[in-house]
């Protein structure tokens, strides 16, 4: 026993350091789940606060380019908006419609971001008090950005489009079809589009949007442009890069994306589609 | 004398950690080139500490930082690994020194010596972080890319910083 002790006592530094990556081991792997400790990361008051310091700083520089964005997206609003209008006053069963809502939009400042890593994630000034809860979906002016991933009561963290995990139902709008839409790590400007068959004749700068099919994100939200694409011979799918639309290094303002249909459409997913054992 | 060394550093590693976590993490040169100055608080851990302390000392600083980088664990094990490899490279080759000194800095050491020193462990640490992060066979090359320049960016800044907060006594900030 005492031989024992003193076996313990003696590499000690070694029994600790194992024990602690061990621990580590089990952080790392459990950040990765949805449903995880919130206060380990950025979405945590100190962290989200510090962040908040430094990006008020960071916003007198953005004015300039923050204000262009505003006013863009402000013309197109209105010409949408010229559009219903008329639609509003005729009486037709598209009037119902209009008012179905299945998605409601929530501004937040984008207060921490990164694009340069294998998993980029951004930090929102938003949070449970304003009714964000993880897996909403985050899309910016023009387009796709990511995920809610932590949320706590002021600050949620969303996991960017440009992390290695990424994978959000996709269509090409001339097609109408099925596909995915990956990031393989390199470029921040650039995605990877996922099985796409070869019987479809592809062209560069056909747009890819979200297909809406796992009702995280709304469908028709655009992703990107078809920059390059090839296939080899006795390849199934094409292997596609695409010009993601959204700029993740000028990020400033994004959208959360509040689904109403969600709960209701998983519920029902649960009860028809059998979970695979 | 001794105290008054271990003040400043610690005061000195709050500063670090600070401007790590609010300016330098959002540095990145050539968008590979990463700058991780807080390793040089682990490299700097004054002689005094015992080994178990210095693992526990790397540890909360990794955690720490990981909880800014939203990346928890993987800086953690990285600085534990250094924490942990830092006292068995300095039993091969302690830095030979006229006096007996306290903190290992590159005044104390002599320049050689700690770029010797810090290189070994920097590459080390970032080799675990970018890895770690990665976790994907397909990006080898460009993983050991980042690690390389991160290396030698980390290095260069922490040697800056080293030679610019020297003070004329040998006991300094760092």
């Amino acid at each position: 026993m005492q031989q024992l002790f003193l076996f313990l006592i003696r590499f000690r530094a070694f029994f600790v350091f194992a024990a602690l990556e061990i621990l580590c081991f089990f952080l790392i792997v459990n950040n990765n789940s949805y449903q995880s400790a919130v206060f380990f990361n950025s979405s945590s008051a100190l962290a989200g606060r510090v962040a908040e310091y430094t990006q008020n700083v960071n916003d007198y520089f953005t004015l300039k380019k923050v204000n262009e964005e505003l006013a863009r997206e402000n013309a197109l609003l209105k010409r949408q908006l010229i559009k219903y209008s008329d639609k509003i006053h005729s009486d037709s069963v598209e009037n119902l419609l209009v008012f179905d809502r299945k998605f409601e939009t929530m501004a937040a400042e984008v207060v921490d971001n990164s694009v340069n890593r294998f998993t980029n994630y951004i930090t929102l000034d938003k949070g449970s008090d304003h009714g964000i809860t993880p897996e909403m979906a985050v899309i910016g002016t023009d387009g796709v950005v990511g995920k809610v991933m932590h949320v706590s009561d002021q600050y949620s963290v969303v996991k960017s489009v440009l992390h290695t995990g990424t994978n959000i139902s996709s269509t090409i709008s001339r097609f109408g079809n099925f596909c995915t839409l990956t990031w393989d790590g390199k470029s921040p400007k650039y995605g990877k589009i996922l099985y796409v068959p070869r019987h479809y004749d592809i062209q560069q700068g056909d747009s890819v949007f979200t297909s809406g099919y796992n009702s995280i994100f709304p469908n028709d939200i655009l992703i990107g442009t078809i920059s390059e694409y090839s296939i080899d011979e006795g390849d199934i799918f094409y292997d596609i890069t695409v010009e993601l639309s959204t700029d993740f290094q000028a990020l400033s303002y994004v959208f959360v994306v509040k689904s109403f249909k969600k709960q209701e459409l998983d519920s029902l997913q649960q009860v028809t589609i059998p979970n695979e054992e | 004398m001794r105290s008054d060394s271990n003040l400043k550093y610690i005061l000195g590693s709050l500063l670090i950690i600070l401007i790590q976590i609010t300016i330098l993490k959002n540095i990145v040169l050539f968008d590979v080139a990463f700058c991780f100055l807080y390793v040089a608080i682990l490299l700097n851990i004054p002689f005094t500490v015992g080994r178990v302390w210095q693992l526990v000392i790397g540890f909360l600083v990794g955690l720490l930082i990981d909880v800014f980088y939203n990346s928890i664990g993987i800086h953690a094990s990285a600085c534990l690994l250094l924490t942990f490899v830092r006292p068995i490279y300095l039993q091969y080759n302690f830095p030979r020194t006229p006096d007996p000194i306290n903190i290992p800095n590159v005044k104390n050491t002599g320049f050689s010596w700690y770029l010797g020193y810090s290189f070994f462990l920097v590459f080390l640490h970032q080799c675990v972080i970018f890895f770690v992060e990665a976790s994907n066979k397909s990006l080898f090359f460009l993983t050991l890319y980042k690690v390389f320049a991160s290396t030698i960016f980390t290095v260069l800044v922490i040697l800056i910083v080293q030679y610019l907060t020297v003070s004329g006594r040998k006991e300094r900030l760092l």
